[in-house]
């Protein structure tokens, strides 16, 4: 069990530290005046100060639930914008609002049920869902329309990020709430959550060095 | 029970989100290994077009270039050594002015010569530009060699126009000329042929069809054989079949045309 702890600890701090790589680059590369990288950037930006407030609270030993709620918001918010502006077909582009509106549905429902004393595992659900679907959407456009490497393409490992860490996360979210009541097998489900972070912002940092103004 | 049941739970999810990741990763790797494929295929064949282009390309310039030496050859053999015997006439006529024989000898001799010079001349100027083309347009000209061909292969040819007999913009009327000229010298040279039929039917494209009791030959082989050293007319034909937009089919059987060329009217 202390194993357990430390270890889930350990993770959970190169969790949050692996989110320094991808903004460094970010500020070498200036992601943030690139117009596609330009909103991954400021997600990057808002996990940084979610992290931070969300520590400062752990650390006063208070509850930091309603964080979760804000990050879930603004995250599903800024990468529905982002993949809108990634997908070509205006077909497929029908399904962001859709996803937007079920999104908000969950996220109202969450609020009722919980009133922020525990996690939103409806709208992380819905929202690890639909990510993961926007994500395969793309992939789907990559292949028909590139033309270039899809080593070269920066949408290609900003993607794969978004694929794997949500598809990963779908049943830490799903499960989260009724594993959350058994103190001892909640730290091991959230260990997943952490290596999934850590492995998240690998492609995120190669996606920002490899972006040239070239992201459409 | 319960922490067991918890436990059960825990290992399920474990494995699940695993089995996730594995799965999604092995998609990502089929996405980049089909993509890299997809584009090798696509260099690929861009290489090909490229070559083949390149290939047309340096056949015109070798067409044109033996069309320069062929039309050098027949004025430096032909109008140039006859011109230089009319030129020692006249000197011949100025030494002898006074041998009435010799100057009635040389001077039907000049005129003979001056006549065959202009002959040549004429001969030149219609291998350059057939004078029925620019007057009369394709269908004319087609005609009109059509006939040439009659008299100096000895053959039998029939000409059948089925349409309107409109004229087409200069330049697609040189371009056709050209490949009916290079296709019948095809057919005299390589078919053995004593009896030859051009069909040329005009709605909305130009169709001519070739029709002959020689050996055809198939798609394959011109294909084979405009890539080789000695397909350089075939190369040149397919040229100017691409520059007109048009299609070009060979065929072998006995019923079918041996030669198709489809060209669309509005280009």
């Amino acid at each position: 069990m202390l194993i357990n702890v430390n270890l889930q600890n350990t993770l959970v701090f190169w969790g949050q530290i692996s989110l320094f790589p991808p903004v460094i680059i970010g500020l070498i590369r200036k992601s943030y005046s690139l117009k596609l990288t330009q909103l991954i950037f400021y997600l990057l930006i808002c996990y940084v100060i979610f992290e931070s407030i969300s520590s400062y609270y752990t650390y006063n030993n208070q509850n930091n639930i309603f964080i979760f709620f804000i990050g879930t918001f603004v995250e599903f918010t800024i990468l529905s914008v982002f993949y809108y502006k990634v997908l070509n077909s205006k077909r497929i582009k029908i399904i962001i609002p859709i996803g937007y509106a079920l999104f908000m549905i969950a996220l109202v429902l969450d609020f009722q049920n919980n009133h922020l004393l525990s996690f939103n595992t409806y709208s992380l659900s819905i929202e690890s869902l639909l990510l993961t679907l926007y994500a395969l959407l793309t992939f789907y456009e990559i292949l028909i329309n590139s033309e270039q490497d899809i080593f070269a393409n920066p949408l290609f490992w900003i993607n794969s990020a978004f694929l794997i860490y949500y598809s990963g996360n779908l049943l830490v979210f799903l499960f989260n709430n009724y594993l959350y009541q058994t103190e001892h097998v909640h730290p091991k489900i959230w260990m997943i959550n952490s290596i999934l972070n850590i492995i998240y912002y690998i492609p995120i940092s190669i996606g920002f060095w490899k972006n040239k103004a070239t992201l459409i | 029970m319960e922490k067991q049941s918890n436990i059960d739970i825990t290992f399920l999810v474990i494995i699940g989100c695993l089995g996730i990741v594995i799965l999604v990763s092995a998609l990502i790797i089929f996405i980049v290994i089909h993509q890299k494929r997809m584009l090798a295929k696509q260099n690929e064949i861009q290489l090909q077009k490229l070559n083949h282009r390149q290939l047309l390309f340096e056949a015109e310039i070798q067409v044109a270039e033996k069309e320069r030496e062929k039309i050098a050859r027949n004025i430096h053999d032909d109008i140039g050594s006859k011109l230089n015997i009319i030129n020692q006439n006249f000197w011949i006529l100025k030494d002898e002015s006074n041998n009435k024989e010799i100057k009635e000898t040389v001077l039907a001799n000049s005129v003979n010569l001056l006549e065959s010079v202009i002959e040549s001349s004429r001969t030149i100027i219609y291998e350059l530009m057939p004078p029925a083309l620019l007057k009369l347009g394709y269908l004319r000209a087609t005609n009109e060699l059509c006939n040439l061909l009659r008299t100096s292969a000895k053959i039998q040819i029939e000409y059948n126009h089925v349409g309107e007999n409109i004229r087409f913009a200069p330049k697609i009327e040189l371009q056709l000329y050209r490949i009916t000229q290079e296709v019948l010298n095809n057919i005299m040279k390589h078919s053995n042929v004593s009896f030859l039929k051009l069909n040329i039917e005009i709605e909305q494209h130009l169709v001519l069809k070739i029709f002959h009791d020689g050996k055809g030959i198939t798609n394959e082989k011109v294909e084979i054989l405009s890539h080789t050293g000695n397909g350089l007319g075939l190369r040149s034909i397919q040229s100017r079949v691409q520059t007109l937009n048009a299609s070009i089919k060979y065929g072998e059987g006995s019923t079918e045309p041996k030669i198709t060329i489809d060209v669309p009217i509005n280009t």
